[in-house]
């Protein structure tokens, strides 16, 4: 951390958390909120994770892509809490490898609106749908995904392109539904 | 290349994660390929609307009071020792003050030693206010008022939600019954100038609880020591003790505590 003249240490270490840090908070929250699905179980989880990364803020590298190491804290706070309600849901069985025929890939229907986009995402398994956000909204690189999920870099890989396939499947879906009810009109 | 690897590299080519070399096989396979193109347009339009949707969604928005009450709480973790360090200067050129004066003069300069209620007090603004990591969670003031203390319940609406003072305004963020210790208190947190301010009223231990006789028409506000680099100010209503506790310099706390003792001392004087 680059010292501020004539500051006092705490203040310092202030001052660059306060610049590093809190500009991700509501990105974050909205991290926490979308898997937590309750939003005082996201504020809760949100202020544990700044607690953390305040506690832990001399590891940080500044320059390194802070969201994603607030990504890794967060989870870790919360696979934590999970492990100690006993709610840690299964990992379904994710197959590792990339497919080895490209299956007929319906073409992505288009006109969908945000509302629907979202509400298809949330059908996918949660897994996918942790990978498809922290690659499109939070724009991670595969390896600061693998380091904040701590899987490997093919498990993103193929979790994404999985994730991408069902993610299609209920867009697909939810736009025929849309045609439908269109015609009946 | 062929088709099936360029959809097999599609979400990496969008996500920027090839090598230079695979990338630039994959734009010269979509210049001439019309199909993969209009795939590969599809999935970028479709990574932008989720974007986009997450972003925006209104549903997921962070409150303004909680940005705020989390930014305080963050920091009066981060700057407690400077406090300590304050307070410990301030407590000898208090205690030199003192000395200083003829025998006689009432001590109400020197900071007093500090209560277990005292320190309980303070407990509770740190693990409550500021950390929220106590074993029991709170309960409601009307709740606690009918299992343990009638008098919680005049504290659901004293001091008011928001309070003008000379120094700025104080904004009542939550109000709640919790316990610390095995000792119950009504705990209403404040905010002032960016930080948490904890006002714990508990039954004064000793003191009979009921409204006492020749009661002074303003609290007496009582500085104690700082305990666990907070600023503590107390002062006593027939039956109760409340306590000011923040990691606001006592200069800083000095100008509202009388403006949040007041209203509670008579509200409480009144019953």
């Amino acid at each position: 951390m680059t010292p501020d003249s004539g500051l006092h240490p705490d203040k310092r270490v202030w001052a660059v958390f306060e610049a590093e840090v809190l500009p991700h908070l509501d990105r974050l929250f909205r991290f926490a909120l979308w898997f937590e699905g309750r939003r005082d179980a996201a504020e809760d989880l949100v202020q544990e994770t700044l607690l953390q990364a305040l506690e832990s803020f001399g590891r940080f590298k500044p320059g390194t892509n802070c969201s994603a190491w607030l990504i890794s804290i967060l989870r870790h706070v919360r696979s934590n809490r999970l492990r100690a309600l006993s709610r840690a849901s299964p990992v379904n069985d994710v197959d590792d490898r990339i497919a080895d025929t490209v299956p007929f890939v319906p073409p992505l229907p288009l006109g969908l609106t945000d509302e629907e986009v979202l509400a298809a995402l949330r059908r996918i398994p949660q897994e996918h749908q942790e990978i498809i956000l922290l690659c499109d909204v939070e724009e991670l690189t595969y390896k600061e995904i693998a380091a904040a999920l701590a899987i490997p870099m093919g498990t993103v890989m193929s979790r994404l392109h999985r994730g991408r396939e069902l993610l299609r499947s209920e867009l697909v879906k939810c736009s025929n539904g849309v045609r439908r009810r269109g015609a009946e009109r | 290349m062929q088709c099936r690897e360029v959809r097999e590299l599609a979400d990496s080519f969008l996500s920027e994660q090839l090598l230079v070399e695979t990338n630039h096989e994959v734009l010269r396979h979509l210049d001439g390929c019309l199909v993969c193109r209009s795939e590969m347009a599809a999935r970028q339009a479709l990574r932008a609307t989720i974007q986009r949707a997450f972003t925006n969604a209104e549903s997921l928005r962070m409150s303004d009071e909680f940005r705020d009450d989390t930014v305080s709480r963050l920091r009066a973790i981060a700057f407690p020792k400077t406090r300590r360090q304050f307070f410990g200067v301030w407590r000898y050129v208090a205690a030199a003050v003192v000395l200083a004066s003829a025998a006689g003069t009432e001590v109400f300069l020197l900071p007093g030693r500090a209560s277990a209620a005292a320190r309980d007090a303070a407990g509770d603004h740190r693990d409550c206010a500021i950390l929220s990591r106590l074993g029991q969670k709170p309960i409601s003031l009307e709740d606690a008022a009918t299992r343990d203390d009638a008098s919680f319940r005049l504290l659901q609406n004293t001091p008011s939600d928001e309070l003008t003072t000379p120094a700025g305004l104080v904004r009542v963020v939550r109000r709640h019954s919790c316990e610390f210790h095995g000792r119950r208190f009504a705990h209403i947190i404040l905010q002032f100038q960016g930080q948490l301010v904890s006002l714990l009223m508990a039954g004064d231990d000793g003191q009979r609880i009921d409204s006492g006789n020749g009661a002074d028409p303003l609290p007496h506000l009582a500085w104690l020591s700082p305990i666990d680099g907070f600023t503590v100010v107390s002062f006593k209503t027939p039956g109760h003790i409340v306590f000011l506790v923040s990691s606001l310099d006592k200069p800083e706390l000095g100008q509202v505590a009388p403006f949040l003792a007041d209203p509670v001392y008579r509200r409480l004087a009144r019953g």
